[in-house]
């Protein structure tokens, strides 16, 4: 059996740091509208590689981060990153982590999820956003996905269990 | 969620932690454009130099000769009011800071600022733009940031007085970085486009009569049937672009001192669960909904 392993200690911790970081990269407002959650892209990566090793602790963790920065209410992309977490890992038991049309599939429910109680949260507290132009990200993550996961790539190495 | 839905301040520890944690990873984010700027502004054009240089000393000595001017003017202004017992003049001190990171929420208009309480920054403090446009107000502390909200942001609301007809409104955010709302204001009112509106300071945290927005071409709408005229506005500052702010402190009096010496003409609202300074500020026509963003007293640190 082979079992994934995190390149270097605290290889997931920095991924998902690094995908915190591109999604406040400032951008022109009519690009961010196209702008993939790169930190649910990583959780993602993670669930299909090395699900023993995913945290659900540590997803709530960047997602208060991701709260504090984007000033949005406390807890509304903690929540959702958690449950990201969990769908992929759950879903992913069901797939070959190597058919790239089951990832799509099982990326566009994830992401479709995420983005989903995010627009609830905000609905609830009147915060609405534009129209269709809001599901514009989840497109963009399937566009994305296949880079971003060849890049990740590199923070894991193979290792053959006994 | 629901915490901090409905008792912000509860939840604000939790916040600060999380901002200071945050704030190495912005800093980082930030650096590339950092450095674009400083290499862009080290190779710039030598000639190009020079002849900006040469124009800000001509400015600067005009402002100088103004600035004496101003000063004996002040002086004037102090003694008048000293001899009128009207009380004195509400002065202002400011502090360049920068922005470093922008809020990516949609309907959010929240940014972060590299200075934070370690340099006097404090909460509900004014942020102004260039050319002395108000940009917005500060909703969050940290020893090395502060994170402020824009005048574009949902949540927001400013009191607005119209330049030309003296008539007062609240301008509230979009969400959108280019469009303020002008709110109650009864359709039929001398509003026309281009008008501009300035604070008025009735929220007695705005300083009065700086500019914040101008009526766009066809701005002002009127459906049959509503009392009230939709009136949208372009700020005066272009929020997306704005990288450098100024940060505003009174020096004496403080508020508080104004509104004790101000003729008890002002009627404040009786609010029962209030405390007695609270009693005494100035209640506009403000919304409640709007009342945790800018209708609170202002409270002076320093």
């Amino acid at each position: 059996m082979i079992e994934n392993l995190p390149r270097f200690p605290g290889a997931i911790w920095l991924t998902l740091l690094i995908g915190l970081g591109l999604n406040n990269i400032p951008l022109p407002p009519e690009w961010s509208y196209w702008r993939p959650d790169f930190v649910v892209l990583s959780l993602i990566h993670w669930a299909l590689c090395m699900r023993q090793h995913v945290n659900l602790f540590v997803a709530f963790f960047i997602g208060l981060l991701a709260d504090t920065i984007s000033y949005s209410l406390l807890g509304q992309h903690a929540l959702g990153y958690v449950l990201v977490t969990y769908f992929a890992v759950r879903l992913s038991l069901r797939m070959s982590a190597e058919a790239f049309l089951q990832q799509f599939a099982l990326i566009f429910i994830v992401v479709g999820i995420f983005m989903l109680i995010n627009l609830w949260i905000r609905g609830v507290t009147g915060n609405i956003g534009p129209g269709l132009l809001y599901w514009m990200p989840l497109l963009s993550s399937l566009l994305v996905w296949p880079i971003y996961h060849g890049i990740l790539g590199y923070f894991y190495v193979p290792r053959k269990m006994v | 969620m629901a915490v901090d839905y409905r008792n912000p301040t509860a939840t604000k520890p939790i916040r600060t932690g999380f901002s200071i944690v945050a704030y190495p990873l912005q800093r980082i984010v930030d650096a590339p454009f950092d450095l674009y700027t400083k290499v862009t502004g080290f190779f710039a054009n030598q000639l190009h130099l020079a002849s900006e240089n040469a124009a800000l000393k001509e400015q600067l000595r005009l402002y100088s000769v103004q600035y004496r001017d101003m000063q004996v003017l002040e002086q004037q202004n102090a003694r008048l009011r000293d001899l009128l017992k009207v009380d004195k003049r509400v002065g202002y001190t400011f502090t360049m800071a920068e922005v470093i990171a922008a809020s990516d929420e949609r309907g959010r208009q929240v940014v972060t600022l590299n200075k934070g309480s370690r340099d006097g920054v404090h909460e509900k403090q004014v942020v102004l733009a260039e050319g002395g446009n108000i940009y917005g107000q500060v909703v969050e502390v940290t020893p090395f940031s502060s994170k402020v909200m824009e005048l574009t942001d949902r949540q927001h609301a400013i009191p607005v007085r119209n330049l030309r007809t003296g008539m007062r409104a609240l301008a509230s955010g979009t969400g959108k970085a280019d469009i303020l709302e002008l709110k109650s204001i009864v359709a039929g009112s001398n509003v026309q486009d281009g008008d501009v509106f300035v604070s008025s300071g009735l929220d007695m945290l705005f300083p009065p009569d700086f500019p914040v927005a101008k009526v766009i071409p066809n701005g002002v709408q009127y459906i049959p049937g509503d009392p009230f005229a939709n009136i949208s506005a372009k700020p005066l500052i272009n929020f997306d672009n704005t990288r450098e702010v100024l940060l505003l402190w009174r020096i004496s009096p403080s508020p508080a001192e104004m509104l004790s010496a101000a003729p008890p003409a002002s009627s404040p609202k009786p609010a029962d669960t209030k405390t007695k300074k609270d009693e005494k500020t100035k209640k506009d026509e403000k919304p409640a909904s709007k009342a945790t963003t800018t209708n609170k007293t202002v409270e002076r640190p320093q």
